[in-house]
């Protein structure tokens, strides 16, 4: 039976940084609380012109050029988005017509920040299936097209960005080697954006805030980290594997505290969780795809190295993955 | 002066219920605490207070924006002499 192994990867961030002085809206005294909470110092936003597929294209197109994949040969295109292009029809198939990948079948999956860890599991179980042999799994995100840029719950700390991994069948190596995905629908309005679905359709929108993300921040953080903790110990726990084994914990980077709460937790060094956070926000289900290959770019980890990616977010959802690089 | 406070008030009133789209129904007074509100925390402090700055002109201190600061005492601050070196329209 084939295994899901990483042949490549890709990321893109937008040129345009708004680093915290930047925020003009906010009261001056209050700027230093956004690095202060969550450890993020920058964020990229996408142009007005661009939009999630454009920034999902450029992921994949590093992620096929550095390994010089023809977009030709994709049998699959999964695409993880929380902050899709339309409503309808999946950000996906833009991405499939503009790689030219015109042999692939492509859909999005929506988990919102967990997505990445979902998309790693469905690419994964649909390879060992038999399924595609070759499947591009890209996370993008466009989230300041969905905030309120008033609300200092959320606009601050979130950014722009995209990751994509090409997963290959290979026989004879480990690949993704074990996942682990958990809902609590209970918490469905925890994170959300409330208008312009079918619950609450424009046409009945009263507050035009409702178009905006928003979250409950106190109830993502106690949410966030006992998940996150508990994701990670029933992964390694399931694959009989100690941490020590584990070369980098690549965590959702939704805030510093966070990622440092699940490592006291699990009474894991905090060396071993990469953190790159700062410098771009909280790319919701793009970030774990941007740190691994920001991590496999400048050695942090390298082939053979076990790695375990791991996510929370709205939904409420979770997940985590054990990966042979 | 009354009219004025029952003016500030009322803006007050009316940024709160767009901060905290759950306070719809929750009746908010001069005496309503700011711990009242539903999810009220620190980030939604900096949204008051670019609410205030935004309608006043006021940067009202983080501090003063409590769990259990009422409404009144906001106000007491707005029309205080040290608001007035920071903006007038409370004034």
């Amino acid at each position: 039976m084939p295994n899901a192994v990483i042949h490549s990867t890709g990321s893109f961030l937008p040129d345009h940084t708004i680093h915290n002085e930047d925020l003009n809206q906010y009261p001056a005294t209050s700027k230093l609380l956004i690095s202060q909470k969550t450890g993020v110092f920058c964020r990229h936003h996408a142009d007005q012109d661009q939009c999630t597929s454009d920034l999902a294209f450029q992921a994949a197109k590093r992620c096929l050029g550095r390994v010089e994949f023809p977009a030709e040969k994709l049998d699959a295109i999964i695409l993880s988005t929380s902050s899709p292009d339309r409503i309808q029809p999946a950000t996906a198939t833009r991405l499939q017509y503009l790689l030219g990948a015109v042999k692939a079948y492509a859909f999005d999956i929506n988990s919102v920040c967990s997505g990445s860890t979902y998309g790693i599991a469905v690419a994964h179980a649909m390879i060992r299936s038999g399924l595609c042999a070759n499947l591009l799994f890209v996370a993008a995100e466009a989230y300041s097209k969905i905030l309120n840029p008033n609300d200092f719950s959320t606009f601050p700390f979130f950014g722009d960005g995209a990751g994509a991994i090409l997963f290959t069948a290979e026989e004879n190596q480990e690949g993704v080697m074990n996942s682990v995905l958990g809902t609590d629908g209970g918490g469905n309005d925890t994170i959300c954006v409330p208008g312009g679905g079918t619950m609450l359709p424009y046409d009945r929108i009263s507050d035009a805030k409702s178009i905006y993300f928003r979250m409950k921040g106190r109830d993502v953080f106690s949410f966030a980290t006992s998940k996150g903790a508990e994701a990670i110990q029933n992964l390694l726990t399931q694959a009989d594997i100690t941490a020590e084994k584990v070369r980098c914990f690549i965590c959702h980077q939704a805030n510093v505290h966070i990622i440092l709460t699940i490592a006291e937790l699990l009474n894991i060094s905090e060396e071993k969780f990469y953190i790159n956070l700062f410098r771009y926000g909280n790319t919701a289900s793009a970030s774990v795809l941007i740190a691994l290959d920001e991590a496999l770019n400048n050695g942090t980890i390298a082939n053979g190295d076990l790695v375990v990616t791991a996510a929370f977010g709205g939904g409420l959802s979770w997940g985590a993955n054990l990966i042979r690089i | 002066m009354e009219m004025m406070t029952e003016t500030i008030i009322e803006s007050i009133i009316e940024g709160l219920r767009e901060i905290f789209p759950d306070a719809v129904q929750m009746e908010i007074s001069a005496d309503t605490t700011l711990g009242q509100m539903p999810e009220w925390d620190s980030m939604a402090a900096v949204n008051l207070q670019t609410y205030l700055l935004q309608q006043f002109d006021v940067e009202v201190p983080l501090e003063l924006l409590s769990d259990e600061t009422t409404l009144i005492e906001i106000i007491t601050f707005l029309k205080s002499p040290v608001s007035s070196q920071m903006g007038a329209a409370a004034h």
